[in-house]
């Protein structure tokens, strides 16, 4: 059981801190204008939350397979097979859970005044230094929504690990899929730890993010 | 080195503004005009942020600065609409600017102290008022090392007297360590009191060019009911709280308001309404300023009243009064006349 719990909170972790790298670019260039490049790659980020997780899945393990462009891709800088491996699954969260990090941040950008920019610039700002000096402090809530949201939405992923996962025990095995087996097996008794546990940790931490932001209203 | 700027428009609404013009280094350029001229585009354009206007020259010397990103420029502009950094304190507000491009502290210090700003700095920027957030963004865009300031009517929601505090601290810096500054303004008395150079801005952009004396003489061409006058303190002590100053060979009594020395020249503005006219030398009255002088033009202004142009010598002052004043006291030009002013109603 302990070993389940580890390498969920691994993956979560792992996949937030990339989202956290990977998500402010993309905000921060969707939030700059309207455009159809915008626009598309908007849609796209937003895909994971209206599709089925398994399609998902299903076009990952087809990619991430080892005679597939990227498995082998993979296996050349590497040197293991990418499918059914803790990576793929971060590959996976990552992709998953990446409109529950874009999402609260774009809002929170264009909410930015532009004047406060401007000011920073005439200032001597460069571009960079106003994101961090700026933009990264008047939206730090949102920082702070977007990860646990990032987060906890990782810890709630169900069908594309199961897709891409294998559940391998101690490599890719999460909490939901092992409360899927359990099930299976009619082993109750850890299906109601896993499901009460999981139950109360997303419980707990909406309450936490709501109560944060119902002192200020950016993001979100 | 000055600033040599030209400017053509962008789009329709600006359609005839020109503007190219060099300005002086080391001095305050005011740029006076009417609002929605174009006086903030100009100077958004010039530190290179979207305006209607585009500009197509700015060079310091050999050196073309439309090449540089905003942040790259050696021009600080201060908006009309100052933004503090509210995720910053105050004295982090200051330093922004400060801390980038490195410059000398003393003169940091100075600036806070100056326009009062030091006494903000442990307060937070949510908490401070319109004219508190104009004096730390002032000071921040001062403070901040530049070869160019732009200030765009940076005063606007403080008194009169702590404005005046803080141009008159800015005048006398400059005798000592002078900075290039273009100052824009619709405040006449601001313009007057800090105008190296002025240039007066119309819709199509450059109307005339020269110094406190050409404001001046502009202004007594506009109908805003208002003389302003070049007067010369005769002597800073004051006597029951009234100033001497002399207006030609007159001697003007003014209530003494401001603990702000005078400047000589120094400027009083009084509206044509506070002007009145008798015919005999007025005696036993309230009134402390009486003035000879001759009517040199009448001009009637509506159904009821009329401009009574008086000469006291070198200078003109204008009396806004009833036409049946006018008739009953059988005004023509030529005649000599007495002006009451009260003394209460020259601002100074």
């Amino acid at each position: 059981m302990t070993e389940i719990i580890f390498v969920t909170a691994k993956l979560a972790f792992v996949t937030t801190f990339i989202l956290l790298v990977v998500s402010p670019p993309i905000a921060w260039w969707l939030s700059q204008g309207r455009s159809w490049t915008r626009s598309i790659v908007e849609a796209l980020v937003a895909l994971p939350l209206v599709l089925p997780p398994t399609v998902l899945g299903f076009y990952l393990l087809l990619l991430m397979a080892p005679d597939a462009l990227f498995g082998r891709f993979w296996m050349t800088m590497t040197g293991t097979p990418l499918s059914f491996s803790f990576s793929a699954l971060v590959v996976g969260s990552v992709l998953y859970s990446l409109p529950f990090v874009v999402q609260p941040l774009h809002n929170a950008f264009r909410q930015i005044p532009q004047s406060l920019l401007e000011t920073a610039a005439t200032l001597g700002a460069a571009p960079f230094d106003r994101f961090v000096s700026v933009v990264v402090p008047f939206c730090k809530k949102s920082f702070i929504t977007a990860s646990c949201l990032g987060f906890a939405h990782t810890v709630g992923e169900f069908g594309v690990v199961l897709m891409i996962g294998g559940n391998i025990p101690g490599e890719t095995q999460v909490l939901s899929i092992a409360l899927f087996d359990a099930v299976e097996r009619l082993d109750f008794a850890s299906a109601h730890l896993m499901a009460g546990g999981l139950m109360a940790f997303s419980l707990l931490s909406l309450i936490m993010i709501y109560r944060y932001n119902s002192k200020t209203n950016v993001g979100l | 080195m000055g600033l040599k700027t030209a400017c053509h428009p962008r789009i329709h609404q600006l359609a005839h503004f020109q503007f190219d013009y060099e300005f002086a280094q080391d001095r305050i350029t005011v740029i006076f005009g009417p609002s929605g001229c174009g006086k903030s585009s100009l100077l958004r354009s010039m530190v290179g942020l979207p305006s209607p206007l585009e500009c197509n020259q700015l060079t310091l010397g050999e050196q073309n600065l439309l090449r540089l990103p905003t942040h790259q420029r050696p021009i600080v502009l201060s908006a009309q609409k100052p933004d503090l950094l509210s995720h910053l304190s105050v004295q982090e507000n200051l330093r922004f600017g400060f801390n980038r491009r490195k410059g000398n502290a003393d003169y940091f210090d100075t600036v806070c102290e100056a326009t009062g700003a030091i006494n903000l700095i442990g307060r937070r920027t949510s908490q401070l008022s319109g004219g508190e957030i104009q004096r730390v963004a002032f000071a921040r865009a001062l403070a901040t090392p530049a070869t160019w300031h732009l200030f765009d009517e940076p005063l606007t929601h403080l008194d009169r007297e702590s404005r005046r505090r803080i141009t008159h601290w800015l005048k006398q810096s400059q005798r000592s360590d002078p900075r290039s500054i273009v100052y824009v303004t619709h405040d006449i008395a601001e313009a007057m009191d800090l105008a190296d150079d002025v240039v007066i801005l119309g819709d199509s952009g450059i109307e005339q060019i020269g110094g406190r004396h050409t404001l001046m003489h502009w202004l007594g061409n506009q109908d805003t009911g208002v003389n302003l006058l070049a007067c010369s303190v005769i002597s800073d002590e004051l006597s029951e709280g009234l100033i001497a100053l002399k207006l030609d060979q007159h001697t003007l009594w003014v209530p003494c308001t401001s603990s702000i020395p005078y400047e000589n020249p120094s400027y009083i503005e009084l509206s044509y309404k506070d002007v009145s006219i008798t015919l005999d030398e007025p005696a036993r009255t309230s009134i402390l300023n009486i003035l000879p002088c001759k009517v040199t033009a009448i001009e009637s202004k509506g159904e009821a009243t009329t401009r009574v142009q008086l000469n006291l010598g070198t200078q003109t002052l204008w009396a806004e009064i009833t036409q049946r004043s006018c008739r009953e006291l059988g005004l023509q030009i030529g005649l000599s006349v007495w002006a009451q002013v009260k003394g209460v109603s020259i601002r100074s």
